[in-house]
Formats: structure tokens, C-alpha cells, sequence
């Protein structure tokens, strides 16, 4: 009975085996829930390019390859003779090979496979192919994604590499990620290697320029997350990729407006337009507000800077950097009313805002330390301030940011939107309200 | 994850319903889980249907699935199977116009006597695929949005929808339209649902 049982498991190695050596067809590997074998069939399945196996025999099999791997392939025993032969490492990949399908989650098994990529017995894009073939059945397995990219480190480092060739490796990875992501939600395995794979790519730009890539993971990341409202792991991504946009230069800037097919400036004004302080003696129209300059504009919005250093300030990346800020509010403001009371996307608020105030605080040479507003020194013409009294000067430049007409507009625009959520009884909004009083501190002007 | 599985029309008889047309959206399921995934929504639909009276709404919770059903005074009813993200009230008015256009298509004394083979309803894929984005159908509940007056009914689990002394467990044994690839499937399903999952 036992020997029947062992042949029979032997034989499922085999067909596994066989399945896999037309890995780069395959994409999708499970365990089909069958009860009991009544058909006496081979329980390998192998139907359009999916590879299943039935859930009864995964116990034996998965017991039968464990052990012996642990047995006779353990460095317990003999570190000292290491070195695996050509048929050894045959029967060890066999092995590996179903354990780690039905397992995934044993570190010990990924390093044999270490072990024999670095002694050349497997191929690394055939791995890949495999990391693949786990996914699909475990789209959160860290073990899996760690490995990818210790694999994806030693390509990157062979110096034979050509352009199209990365071009090639960096979308199969992003397409491994967007699989990843939509099985999973909230997967933040898969979210994080795309950000490690940015910025991989970021070190090696030489051969690639990394602001097309940008680009089109702004757009993408911004599809996602109006698709997945509660998923924060792509928020986070998301926010990732906005934090990409700040340096770009003019010609991709222009590239990213048409890619998006928005005119930021044109979203920007009308924001201002919209949310403007009555009192302020300026008062432009939307039209008016297109035709400045992004210096006359910072200026307008931003009015004073205190910075008593020598420092040349180039508006145009701040003019952009809040130009991409508010396209993402007003995203998030469309989301927030359309699906309501989602928490994900108040955080998101959150980040959005949080930038665009510090984007604030940097303008005026101020820092936020233990709560407090303090002046922070420039370093990179070394001014010397210190000399001054520090206390006296926080109040004075507070006072300059709150009666600044940037953060009017967004004091309106905001106790718009929390009385408007609060009405429809969200509990969120009055969280956001207080996280503005008491987080970023406006407590005395809200 | 904002995502429509499902699109059904379905007829409550006197004892239990039938389905006249359906559609469904399963690439997010993997391989060999899919046939048994649509075998259970149908079941799903027609228990909860038979659960329904006539000319109301509900909503049913289960896991990170939703389910959406109306039945109309003239017993012919509709669902949606969508993920939690979906909003309700945009599933419900797209239930609404797909049943108004079927009744427009297909005459009333049929309904009891026709099955799935029978009946030219070919418009059911399109609108699965165009409302995949909750926006799209957006515009037009913006105009249903004060004409109907029924009430929705909210139910947290499946458990609620089901009478008195019934269980899923036993409903699912029971049934003849489950195969028993699918009775497995239900049963893992469970299994794996009750451990830890992060």
C-alpha cells in the first residue's frame, strides 16, 4: 500500500515535471478542491496553459517531497560536501519545483534555488517564469517577490545588457505587478516591488530615461486608484509616483499633459478662481490668472517670503509641484462624493495636503519641529540667523502664511468639502477636520 | 476593487426561480475555479431570488462580495453581483433599466416557460462590460434618482436573506445544480475563509 502510494507520487512528480518544461506558456497554477479520487485519473491537470493539480493528493506529494528534500538535500548535514552534481540537481529541482508550488513560504527552498542559479544548473529567465507561476496562485507571497528581485539584481548587473532588453524585463515586471495587485487587493508586496523597480531603474538610467517611465505610471496609478477606492497600498504607490512628477523637466512636462489630456494650469486656476478670499484687493478672473507668468502667480498666491538668505527662488518647479497637487484634490474630491465614506481616500486627502502646506512652510523658511513653527536655517548659503530671536519671529511669519492667499483657498475648499460630507453624515469628514486643526496645526485659524 | 461579476435576469415562479439570461465576468477567478464560481452565482441568485418578495429591493453582503437583487411586482427580477466597492445605488438603478428593457423585448407570458437557450437578450455582455466603471452609468441614475421610491434593504450576511431554520450549508448539499466539483470548491471556500487572512 505504502509502495503504491509512493509510485503514485513519483508519477506526479514526473508529470508536474513535464508540464513545466513549457513554462514560458504557462501562467496560472492551483490546487483544484477535489474530495476524493474517484475517477483514477493522474491528478495533474494541464488545460489551456493553467497547471492544476487536485487538492486530494497535495498532502502526500507535498509530505513525500519535504521530507526527502530535508533528508538529503538539508546543509545540516553536510555543509563541508557541497557541491551538487548534474543528476542530483536534476531529482532537487523536481522536488523543489512542487514544494515550493504547494508551499511557497519557506525561505530554505528559495536559497536551494539561489544555490543553483549561482552554480548555473537553472536559468534565470526560466525563473522567472516560475516566480510567475506562483503569483498566480499566491499573489502575496514576500518570499516570491524577494527572490525576483535578488534575481533581477544579478541580471541588471551583467554588462551585456541592452537597451530593449530592460525595456522588455522592466514591463514584464510591471505586468507581474498589475497581475499581483488585481488578485490581491491591498497588496502590498506587489506595490512595494514596483516602487524597488523604479527605482532600480533610477540607478541605472543610464541606458534608460526614467520621466517616460514616470509618466506612464502616474497615468496608470491614477487609473487604479479610482478603480480600487479602498485599496491604500496603490494610494501609497500613487503617492510615490506624484512625488516622481515634481522634478520633470518642460518637455516632458508638456509630454505628461498630453499623455493625461489635462491642462493643469487651466484645473489650477479654476480651483483658485473658485475658492478666492473676498477681501484681497486682486481680483483676477480665471482668464486673467491664465495669462501670468508662474513667477507673478507664486507671487500672487504666496505674496511674501521671509527667507533672509541670497538664495535665487525658481518658481517654475513650485508653480508645478502645486499645479500637480491640486489636479489631486480635485480627483479626490470627485471620489469622496462619488464613493462615499471610504477612509482610504480621506488619507489620501491627507497626503495631498500635507504636501502642498509644506510646500508652503519651505517657501517661507520655516520648519515644523515638535509641533512648533521655527525658522530653518538654509544651508546652502549658510545665512546666519541664529542671532535672531526665534520666538518672536515664529509668531510674525504664521501670521504671514495664514493671511497668504494660497492658504485661504485652501481653508475655503476644504470647510467646503467637510461640511458638504458632513451633511451626508460621513463620519470621516469630521476626522479630517480635526486632523487640520490638531495634526497640521490650524487650530486657531479654522 | 470596484468590479461587476455578474448581470442576471431571472423569473420567481410559484416554488423557485429561473434564469432567462445571464452574464458573467469571471477572468479575476482563476482557471478551474471559474466554472464552479458561475455555477455558485447562479445557485446564489436563484436562492436569494425565491428569498424575495415581489417589488422590493436588497442588498446582501457576503465576504467582499455584494449582491444586489430587485423583484418586480410582476415577478420578474434582476441582480447584480458586484464587490463591496460598487456603489449600491448605481447597481440599482442599472438593474431597473435592464429590466424595463427586457420586459420591453420579451413578452410577459413567456417569461414563466422560457430558459437561458430560449430567450434574445444579447445586450446583457455590453452592459456587464460598460459598467464595470460605476461612472459611466452614473449619468443615468442621476435622472432615476428621485423616481424610485422603493427602499433598499441592507443585509449584512447571507444568513439574513434565509429563512427561519435554513442554512447555506444545507441548501448547497441539497442542490442539483451544483456539481460536485463545485460542492468541493464551496466547501474549501469555507475552509479557507474561517482561518486568518491578511
Amino acid at each position: 500500500m505504502e509502495e503504491d502510494k509512493f509510485a503514485l507520487v513519483e508519477k506526479i512528480i514526473k508529470d508536474v515535471h513535464n508540464v513545466l518544461s513549457k513554462i514560458a506558456d504557462l501562467y496560472a497554477f492551483d490546487v483544484v478542491p477535489m474530495d476524493i479520487n474517484f475517477q483514477n485519473k493522474s491528478p495533474v491537470l494541464h488545460l489551456e496553459n493553467c497547471l492544476g493539480l487536485e487538492s486530494w493528493c497535495v498532502k502526500h506529494v507535498y509530505m513525500y517531497c519535504y521530507s526527502e528534500l530535508m533528508d538529503k538535500y538539508s546543509p545540516k548535514f553536510k555543509r563541508k560536501s557541497k557541491k551538487i552534481s548534474n543528476i542530483d540537481s536534476d531529482r532537487l529541482i523536481r522536488l523543489l519545483n512542487v514544494t515550493i508550488l504547494l508551499n511557497p513560504e519557506i525561505n530554505s527552498l528559495w536559497n536551494k534555488r539561489r544555490d543553483l542559479v549561482l552554480g548555473l544548473l537553472l536559468d534565470k529567465t526560466v525563473e522567472l517564469h516560475f516566480i510567475r507561476l506562483v503569483l498566480s496562485r499566491k499573489p502575496k507571497c514576500n518570499e516570491a517577490f524577494v527572490y525576483r528581485r535578488w534575481l533581477l539584481e544579478t541580471i541588471f548587473q551583467e554588462e551585456n545588457y541592452e537597451r530593449n532588453s530592460i525595456e522588455h524585463l522592466i514591463n514584464d515586471e510591471l505586468i507581474i505587478c498589475d497581475l499581483a495587485s488585481d488578485k490581491s487587493p491591498n497588496n502590498y508586496h506587489s506595490w512595494n516591488h514596483r516602487i524597488w523597480l523604479l527605482n532600480k531603474v533610477k540607478t541605472i538610467s543610464t541606458y534608460y530615461d526614467p520621466n517616460a517611465l514616470y509618466i506612464k505610471e502616474y497615468n496608470s496609478s491614477e487609473k487604479w486608484t479610482s478603480k480600487h477606492v479602498s485599496d491604500f497600498s496603490c494610494f501609497h504607490y500613487h503617492q510615490y509616483c506624484i512625488k516622481n512628477l515634481y522634478n520633470l523637466c518642460n518637455d516632458s512636462w508638456k509630454s505628461l499633459e498630453k499623455t493625461l489630456n489635462i491642462n493643469f494650469r487651466k484645473n489650477l486656476v479654476r480651483v483658485l478662481a473658485s475658492n478666492f478670499p473676498k477681501d484681497v484687493t486682486i481680483q483676477a478672473s480665471e482668464e486673467n490668472l491664465l495669462g501670468y507668468s508662474e513667477e507673478n502667480l507664486m507671487n500672487l498666491l504666496l505674496s511674501y517670503s521671509n527667507k533672509i538668505c541670497n538664495c535665487i527662488v525658481n518658481y517654475v518647479p513650485m508653480c508645478k509641484k502645486i499645479e500637480i497637487l491640486f489636479h489631486a484634490l480635485v480627483l479626490n474630491n470627485e471620489l469622496i462624493c462619488f464613493y462615499k465614506y471610504h477612509e482610504t481616500l480621506w488619507y489620501h486627502r491627507r497626503f495631498i495636503l500635507h504636501e502642498i502646506i509644506s510646500i508652503m512652510y519651505e517657501h517661507f523658511g520655516l520648519v515644523r519641529y515638535n509641533g512648533a513653527l521655527v525658522k530653518k536655517n538654509c544651508k546652502i548659503c549658510n545665512f546666519d540667523d541664529m542671532r535672531q530671536k526665534q520666538a518672536k519671529i515664529g509668531r510674525y511669519d504664521t501670521n504671514h502664511i495664514y493671511s497668504s492667499v494660497l492658504f485661504n483657498v485652501i481653508l475655503s475648499h476644504e470647510k467646503q468639502i467637510i461640511e458638504e460630507r458632513q451633511k451626508d453624515g460621513d463620519p470621516n469628514a469630521d476626522r479630517h477636520e480635526k486632523y487640520l486643526k490638531f495634526v497640521e496645526g490650524f487650530n486657531n485659524v479654522m | 476593487m470596484v468590479r461587476v461579476y455578474a448581470l442576471a435576469v431571472l423569473y420567481k415562479g410559484v416554488n423557485s426561480a429561473t434564469v432567462l439570461k445571464a452574464a458573467y465576468d469571471l477572468q479575476s477567478f482563476s482557471f478551474f475555479q471559474r466554472s464552479s464560481v458561475q455555477e455558485f452565482m447562479t445557485f446564489i441568485s436563484k436562492t436569494v431570488v425565491e428569498r424575495t418578495q415581489p417589488a422590493s429591493r436588497q442588498s446582501v453582503k457576503e465576504g467582499e462580495y455584494m449582491l444586489q437583487v430587485y423583484v418586480r411586482a410582476d415577478n420578474l427580477a434582476g441582480v447584480l453581483i458586484s464587490d463591496q466597492e460598487y456603489p449600491n445605488r448605481v447597481a440599482h438603478t442599472l438593474i431597473t433599466k435592464f429590466l424595463d428593457e427586457f420586459a420591453a423585448k420579451v413578452p410577459p407570458n413567456n417569461w414563466p416557460t422560457a430558459n437561458e437557450t430560449t430567450i434574445d437578450f444579447p445586450v446583457l455582455p455590453q452592459y456587464l462590460a460598460k459598467y464595470q466603471n460605476p461612472k459611466e452609468a452614473d449619468a443615468l441614475t442621476k435622472i432615476q434618482n428621485d423616481l424610485d421610491e422603493t427602499k433598499i434593504i441592507l443585509h449584512d450576511t447571507i444568513k439574513a436573506v434565509l429563512e427561519r431554520g435554513e442554512k447555506l450549508d444545507d441548501l448547497v448539499e441539497k442542490s442539483d445544480s451544483l456539481t460536485m466539483h463545485s460542492k468541493a470548491f464551496y466547501k474549501t471556500a469555507r475552509k479557507t475563509n474561517s482561518c486568518c487572512n491578511f
